[in-house]
C-alpha cells in the first residue's frame, strides 16, 4: 500500500493550495474565521468526492491502463509538478498536471490511450471562459438588480455574507467531486479499490490539505493586480 | 469595452506558461519516472 502515498501527496497539496480559491477571499475580510473555512471545506469536500466523484475517475482511467506502480509514478510526476509550479508562483490546474502525467508515464509502455484527450482539452479551454460569462452574468445581476433595488447597506452586507457562506460550501462540493477523480483515478484503474472508496480517500486526503491552506488563503485574499 | 480595458492582462503571459506547460512537465516527467522505476 506504499505505493497510495504518492496519492496522498498528491491529494494534500490539491487541498493545501485549490481550497485557498474557496474561502480565501471569505477569511482575509473576516466574513469567517479560518477554522470554520477548514471545517466546512474538509466536509463538503469529502461529502461531493464521495457523492460525484465517481464520473471524473472513470474518464481519467480512459486515458491508460494502470497497475498500482504506474499509478504510483503517475501521482508521484503529477504531485511533484504541482509542487515545482507552486515554488515557482503560478496558479496551475491540477487537473492537466495528472493528465500530463498519465500521457507520459503510459507513452513508456505502449498504455496511452489518446482518444479521451480532446472532450478534456476542450474543458481546459471551455472551463475559463464558461466561468468568465457566468461571473460576467452574475456581477450584472448585483449591480442592476440587488444594489439598486437594496437601499440598505447593513441588509446588503448581511446578504452578501450569506452569499459568500453558501458559495464557498458549494464551491468545496464542487472541488471534492471534480478533483478527487487527479487524486484516486489512477488507483481506482489499477483496481486497489471502487470509486466510492477512491472518492472517500481522495477526499480525505484533500480535506487533510485544507488544514494547511492558511498561507495560500491569505495570498489569495491579500494579493491584488499591481 | 471599457470592462475589457480595466482589467490586468500582465499575469497572461505566466498563466499561460503555467497552462500549457504543466502538463508538458508532468508528461516529461511521468517518462523520466517510468524510465527509472519501471
Amino acid at each position: 500500500m506504499w505505493e497510495l502515498l504518492s496519492g496522498v501527496y498528491l491529494g494534500g497539496t490539491l487541498g493545501a493550495n485549490d481550497s485557498a480559491n474557496i474561502f480565501g477571499t471569505a477569511v482575509t475580510t473576516r466574513v469567517i474565521n479560518f477554522n470554520t473555512a477548514v471545517a466546512l471545506t474538509s466536509l463538503f469536500v469529502i461529502i461531493g468526492a464521495v457523492l460525484e466523484g465517481a464520473g471524473g475517475i472513470h474518464t481519467l482511467g480512459e486515458l491508460a491502463d494502470q497497475t498500482i506502480i504506474t499509478a504510483f509514478i503517475a501521482s508521484l510526476a503529477a504531485a511533484l509538478t504541482v509542487t515545482l509550479m507552486t515554488l515557482i508562483g503560478l496558479p496551475i490546474s491540477t487537473s492537466q498536471a495528472v493528465v500530463g502525467a498519465i500521457i507520459g508515464s503510459g507513452l513508456m509502455e505502449g498504455r496511452a490511450n489518446f482518444a479521451p484527450l480532446g472532450p478534456i482539452v476542450i474543458a481546459w479551454i471551455t472551463t475559463p471562459l464558461g466561468a468568465a460569462l457566468i461571473a460576467y452574468i452574475l456581477y450584472w445581476i448585483y449591480l442592476n438588480l440587488l444594489e439598486k433595488k437594496t437601499g440598505n447597506i447593513g441588509k446588503m452586507d448581511y446578504y452578501i455574507k450569506i452569499a459568500f457562506i453558501i458559495s464557498g460550501i458549494y464551491g468545496a462540493y464542487s472541488l471534492g467531486a471534480n478533483n478527487v477523480a487527479n487524486v484516486m483515478g489512477v488507483y481506482v484503474e489499477a483496481g486497489l479499490f471502487s470509486p466510492q472508496m477512491g472518492g472517500l480517500l481522495g477526499g480525505m486526503s484533500i480535506g487533510l490539505g485544507v488544514i494547511y491552506s492558511k498561507r495560500v488563503m491569505k495570498t489569495v485574499g491579500h494579493k491584488t493586480p499591481g | 469595452m471599457k470592462g475589457i480595458n480595466m482589467l490586468d492582462w500582465s499575469m497572461t503571459k505566466n498563466i499561460l506558461f503555467g497552462w500549457i506547460g504543466t502538463p508538458l512537465i508532468s508528461g516529461v516527467l511521468g517518462i523520466i519516472l517510468s524510465y527509472m522505476i519501471l
